[in-house]
């Protein structure tokens, strides 16, 4: 099915596909699970009218479909323009000795990361568990090379093992900052003038190995182009462990409060991200 | 042994954040995760595995290990007694 899928990529125009799925959304929209959470992000947290709430959940939407239709089309071997604006914060800790972590967000088209961030440290990017091996497969191409490794999280913790030895190894490990998966343990940040829950987990393996943080966002900004957004969390304060946490979950959620400001449509955690 | 498996319950304590207890708390034999003990979870695995590398020298590299090693603070200050470098 994928391979069938990719191979229609090789052929269709990009906008031809855009345009098919503008029509399937308003379907899609009546019947999604989504919807409600989507909505209510825009009336309550960017404080949007109905109308204007409605129109962004289409787009939101849309710029949700472009994204996945994108990156077959990459896988398919068609070509993005990708500008990274900070590409020094990426080179100096790619130059360092010691590992460091990447974080990236349900914001955007992190995947299409591979074309643009090339390190000579090995990637070892935290996944779900289960995900096909086509998916598996194709991602490891998109993240752009041979040293990117998969580290799907289990039910025996390997994947803590991993992501230790990445760090301790001096490689990277990249991991989602804004979705609760393997450990339930969260840190309350304020979130759009209100707590949210943040996983706990990547701030704590920042903390406990003293690693680096890099925020990776990839925004969609025209047809065939993408900005590589990226930003160095700074230093955890405090002196316990529950304080260094606390102060890069805070950061972090500070960082992607502005992103998502600036990209509303591009947001998407279909769930209401507050509960 | 005795005093090696205090110090591992104060640095447990310590490096777990278990706000209150004394290593009296802590049965010697008790299992750290699942429902019974100490109910750890896997960022707590995080923090043990950084706790005997940083303290003892020990690098665990593989969950096999960690389950052997992990099962409580007896069996963690036998494993400490035999294998630290530091």
């Amino acid at each position: 099915m994928q391979r069938t899928l990719i191979r229609l990529f090789r052929i269709l125009p990009l906008g031809a596909l855009y345009g098919c799925m503008a029509l399937v959304i308003p379907f899609y929209m009546l019947f999604a699970k989504g919807f409600k959470a989507s909505y209510g992000f825009y009336r309550k947290r960017m404080g949007y009218g109905p109308v204007k709430s409605f129109f962004h959940v289409y787009r939101n939407e849309f710029a949700f479909g472009q994204v996945v239709l994108d990156r077959f089309a990459a896988y398919a071997g068609k070509k993005f323009d990708m500008e990274v604006p900070r590409m020094d914060l990426f080179r100096e800790l790619c130059d360092g000795e010691g590992g460091f972590i990447q974080l990236s967000s349900h914001v955007g088209s992190y995947e299409m990361v591979g074309y643009s961030l090339v390190s000579p440290k090995p990637i070892n990017a935290l996944v779900f568990a289960g995900e096909t091996a086509t998916v598996m497969q194709n991602r490891a191409l998109l993240f752009g090379a041979t040293n990117v490794r998969m580290v799907p999280v289990s039910e025996d913790l390997s994947h803590i093992f991993a992501l230790n030895n990445a760090l301790a190894d001096g490689e990277i490990a990249s991991l989602p900052g804004d979705r609760v998966f393997g450990s339930k343990k969260t840190v309350q940040c304020r979130f759009f003038g209100e707590p949210a829950p943040f996983p706990a987990g990547p701030f704590t393996l920042a903390a406990q190995r003293g690693a680096p943080i890099l925020v990776v966002f990839v925004m969609k900004e025209g047809r065939r182009r993408y900005k590589v957004l990226l930003e160095r969390l700074p230093e955890p304060e405090g002196t316990i462990r529950q304080e260094q946490v606390q102060f890069l979950a805070d950061a972090y959620a500070s960082v992607l409060e502005a992103v998502v400001r600036r990209y509303p449509d591009q947001w998407y955690n279909f769930y209401d991200f507050w509960e | 042994m005795e005093q090696l498996i205090n110090e591992i319950k104060l640095k447990l304590i310590d490096a777990l954040n278990l706000d209150g207890m004394t290593p009296a708390d802590i049965d010697d034999h008790a299992p750290l995760f699942g429902d019974e003990g100490l109910g750890l979870d896997s960022i707590d695995v995080l923090e043990l595995i950084v706790l005997l590398e940083r303290n003892y020298g020990i690098r665990l590299a593989n969950p096999q290990e960690g389950k052997k090693v992990f099962q409580s603070v007896a069996v963690m200050a036998d494993y400490v007694a035999a294998n630290r470098t530091k």
